[in-house]
């Protein structure tokens, strides 16, 4: 279990590090970077439902904190790039 | 007492019953609130750029300054002023006009007009083109600094083979809201003709277009009506939002991300101290999000160019 979870952290960041470079390469191109932070809010509650799933501890509380994480993403995207 | 009760909002705790409990301001409903909170400033700022834009203050910015600006780079790198053309500059007037008019931002328009056709319809004959654009930046410095910093459009910025430049600053609606648009273009006319040819240049994002002296399209253009040198004779003074929206956006948003951000690396903190309690499953992944999107809003700039 120990190693999945070393996995699983580890393709998350990783997903992260490309949307962080995604962002590096798109500045001044506001449209372009809300549209990375969007991808990887929905990446970042498909990956917490699949993680928690596999690892049999699933919870709707869990869900919801994914969910409004990422949906704080998104919004902080679109008060910051939104043009 | 009163420490403690405080304390339970930030840090992990143990309940009466003692169990292990989040700190308050790190549940679900906590963190809905934060969500809440942001939902209402993002719209606060929409509609108040939208409704009545001149809240967010405005600025004076010209197109004689961006033409200021543009020389002094070029002096700085070693390289000849441009002189100010009335045809670029009409060129490049009906081309901010047009992105407004048919709502796009692009080089080239949704009809096929490319940066060249709004230069040959003034009667400019080139034999060197570029065009540069930039919109919702608050002052001339920070334009001519967000393309200095972009390899393309700092290749128009610094071409040798560039000899004149007209601008364009316009303030108006552009698409459901108010918006400055840039545009810059270069050119060299006919009759300024270098004695050798140089390599063809590559269009970047920036556009550049290098073309030999008569080609069809160029050849029947009306004559040029020369060029204007020296000074910027009919400098535009435009009324542009200076718009405070996106500082108040970054700040909000870096100190509403940052405070959530530090109350999870405290819960990490604290749980790593106490050898009876787990970490919660998912926190590191919440960490490095909020990490990833801190580091986007910090490296946000305002406005964007093409």
């Amino acid at each position: 279990m120990k190693q999945f979870d070393t996995v699983a952290h580890i393709f998350l960041l990783f997903a992260l590090g490309l949307g962080a470079v995604g962002i590096y390469r798109s500045r001044y191109d506001a449209t372009g970077q809300f549209l990375v932070i969007l991808v990887l809010a929905v990446f970042y509650i498909l990956w917490g439902v699949l993680y928690h799933h596999l690892k049999g501890d699933l919870k709707r509380k869990l869900f919801f904190e994914y969910l409004i994480l990422a949906s704080i993403a998104s919004v902080v995207g679109f008060l910051v790039f939104g043009r | 007492m009163i420490r403690q009760k405080i304390t339970k909002h930030f840090v992990p705790h143990r309940n009466e019953q003692g169990q292990h409990q989040r700190a308050l301001a790190l549940t679900v409903p906590a963190l809905f609130l934060y969500l809440q909170i942001l939902v209402v400033l993002t719209a606060g700022l929409y509609l108040i750029r939208l409704k009545a834009p001149h809240i967010l203050g405005t600025a004076q910015f010209t197109a004689e300054q961006i033409i200021a600006l543009t020389n002094a780079k070029r002096l700085q790198n070693g390289l000849a002023s441009l002189s100010y053309n009335d045809s670029l500059s009409r060129a490049a007037n009906a081309k901010a006009s047009d992105m407004m008019a048919r709502d796009y931002w692009a080089h080239n328009s949704p009809i096929g007009d490319t940066p060249w056709s709004f230069i040959t319809r003034t009667g400019y004959r080139y034999i060197f083109a570029g065009e540069n654009l930039a919109r919702d930046f608050n002052d001339a410095g920070s334009v001519v600094d967000a393309w200095m910093n972009s390899p393309s459009h700092r290749s128009n910025l610094l071409d040798k083979n560039f000899k004149e430049i007209g601008v364009a600053v316009v303030n108006d609606k552009f698409g459901s809201r108010e918006s400055t648009l840039v545009v810059q273009m270069f050119g060299t006319a006919v009759s300024q003709a270098p004695a050798t040819q140089p390599l063809a240049q590559t269009p970047g994002e920036g556009l550049g277009q290098q073309i030999k002296p008569s080609p069809v399209a160029v050849a029947q253009a009306p004559a040029s009506p020369g060029p204007a040198t020296g000074a910027v004779s009919n400098p535009t003074e435009v009324t542009v939002l200076a718009t405070k929206q996106f500082s108040i956006a970054k700040g909000a948003a870096l100190g509403l991300v940052s405070f959530i951000f530090l109350l999870f690396a405290l819960e990490i903190v604290v749980t790593l101290r106490r050898a009876d309690v787990r970490l919660r499953s998912g926190i590191i992944a919440h960490l490095a999000l909020l990490a990833f999107v801190l580091f986007a809003v910090w490296y946000a700039v305002q406005g964007a160019i093409i």
